[in-house]
């Protein structure tokens, strides 16, 4: 299953769970699946990671197995695998 | 009971309290956060703060123990498809929620119902004490907003929310920019009522249109409601019909120039500014840092210095960094250096609480 990983800086602001602390294991074949996969499990992420419309905050960065997301526009297009690892976390602009 | 006064900070919200004859810092809350705004609500006691996070979007926290402890609740967000189109040209882009700008209690009678402004221009309620919200869709209609844009800002906003105290469904909010705007029945309708403003920096044909006018900060006298204070891009004005018609109010020293404004909660003829040099520049008249007090509706001002800072002084006080608290015998003022002062005595005299905080965005009595 894919697993997305939250940077501190974004966990801090969510309630404890085992999730949070070591990762979000979850279905999905897209990127924007395993995050609404996520988003399902725990509500009170999405407000971190997308705005009201569903797209990617313009200063939050992901990387998938190391590399930066280079399109954030469209997170239907970008598919993961089972062992693909998602880190969501605070671009170096904007803070 | 202490009083106590809100900062809201670039890094983080401080309470400040009454200890006998001094104000200590009591505590730290949202520490290194952005903390753009708080909302102290008399009617029930709770404290709200509203946080910019620079990378994770705006969030709102609410406390019902006097800051001791902290619950997110919700923002107010677009609806799927609304667009922001703006009157500077800009291209229209989807309209997301990029700063909670002001946030008002409703009526002593309304519990549970608060009011929020936002850049990019919507205004919002909340019946559940900001459980959810609600897009105020009238304002957000009207076709004038297309033609509204930002001052400072990339986008439009509502930075200033008056609740008239005779009636609550009475509002009347400020726009950067796009005028004053009222409305009589709780926002099921509205009217731009702004006349009398102008904006000497505009094209010709635009300097007097109520749309696109630039206040800066608009505030009400709680005893006299139709008395309005505004602090504009383009200088002072005032109402004393409830909005329907602003006179220009040209003699504030050292400049009519400014962000800030507030006015005595009993005396509708008082009300103080802290001027800065237009339009960019945004520092004090030749670095004097000082508070401008009219007693009389504007014919007449006082210069005030005693216990702010000696030349050069930098501080700029932004739009809701003056207050005065509800009974008019304390005012607070703090600065984008850091400095915060109260004044017992109406702003003759200033002492320092500190002059070494982080930039101060609000300053709000709890």
């Amino acid at each position: 299953m894919p697993k997305i990983v939250l940077a501190s800086a974004l966990a801090r602001w969510l309630p404890a769970s085992a999730d949070r602390d070591a990762g979000f294991l979850v279905d999905g074949l897209t990127l924007h699946d395993a995050l609404d996969a996520a988003f399902k499990r725990c509500p009170p992420l999405r407000g971190y990671v997308v705005d009201e419309h569903g797209a990617l905050r313009h200063h939050v960065a992901v990387f998938i197995n190391g590399n930066a997301l280079r399109d954030k526009s469209d997170l239907h297009a970008t598919t993961v695998a089972a062992d693909t690892e998602i880190y969501l976390l605070q671009a170096l602009s904007g803070g | 009971m202490h009083r106590r006064l809100l900062l809201s900070t670039r890094k983080g919200l401080f309470v400040l309290r009454e200890n006998g004859a001094d104000w200590r810092i009591e505590s730290h809350a949202f520490v290194g956060d952005n903390v753009s705004l708080a909302l102290a609500d008399a009617r029930d006691g709770s404290w709200y703060a509203a946080l910019n996070l620079g990378h994770f979007g705006v969030k709102l926290q609410r406390s019902t123990d006097r800051g001791e402890s902290w619950q997110e609740i919700a923002v107010p967000t677009y609806p799927p498809g609304e667009m922001l189109a703006t009157g500077d040209g800009k291209p229209a882009v989807a309209a997301t929620l990029k700063l909670l700008w002001s946030l008002e209690a409703g009526g002593a009678d309304e519990p549970g119902r608060l009011w929020a402004g936002t850049i990019p221009g919507g205004l919002f309620r909340s019946d559940d004490s900001g459980a959810s919200w609600h897009l105020v869709d009238a304002l957000w209609n009207v076709p004038n907003r297309a033609k509204w844009f930002g001052g400072g800002y990339d986008q439009p906003g509502i930075h200033s929310i008056c609740v008239d105290p005779r009636d609550p469904r009475v509002l009347r909010i400020a726009v950067s920019c796009g005028g004053v705007w009222q409305s009589n029945d709780a926002g099921a309708s509205w009217n731009l009522c702004a006349t009398g403003m102008y904006a000497d920096y505009m094209p010709p044909e635009l300097r007097d249109d109520p749309n696109i006018q630039d206040p800066h900060r608009m505030v009400q006298c709680a005893s006299d409601p139709d008395t309005l204070w505004v602090q504009h891009h383009n200088g002072v004005f005032v109402s004393q019909d409830g909005a329907r018609s602003w006179r220009d109010v040209p003699n504030v020293p050292p400049s009519v120039f400014g962000f800030a404004v507030a006015v005595h909660p009993q005396d509708p003829d008082t009300a103080w500014f802290v001027p800065a040099v237009k339009d960019e520049c945004r520092i004090p008249v030749d670095a004097q840092f000082v508070v401008a007090r009219t007693r009389d509706g504007g014919r007449h001002f006082d210069t005030l210095r005693h216990g702010l800072p000696p030349q050069p002084a930098y501080d700029l006080v932004y739009r809701h960094g003056l207050a005065v608290n509800r009974d008019g015998s304390l005012l607070a003022m703090a600065s984008t250096t850091g400095g915060v002062w109260l004044s017992d005595d109406q702003g003759d005299h200033w002492r320092a609480v500190s002059l070494n905080l982080p930039p101060v965005y609000a300053v709000t009595f709890a």
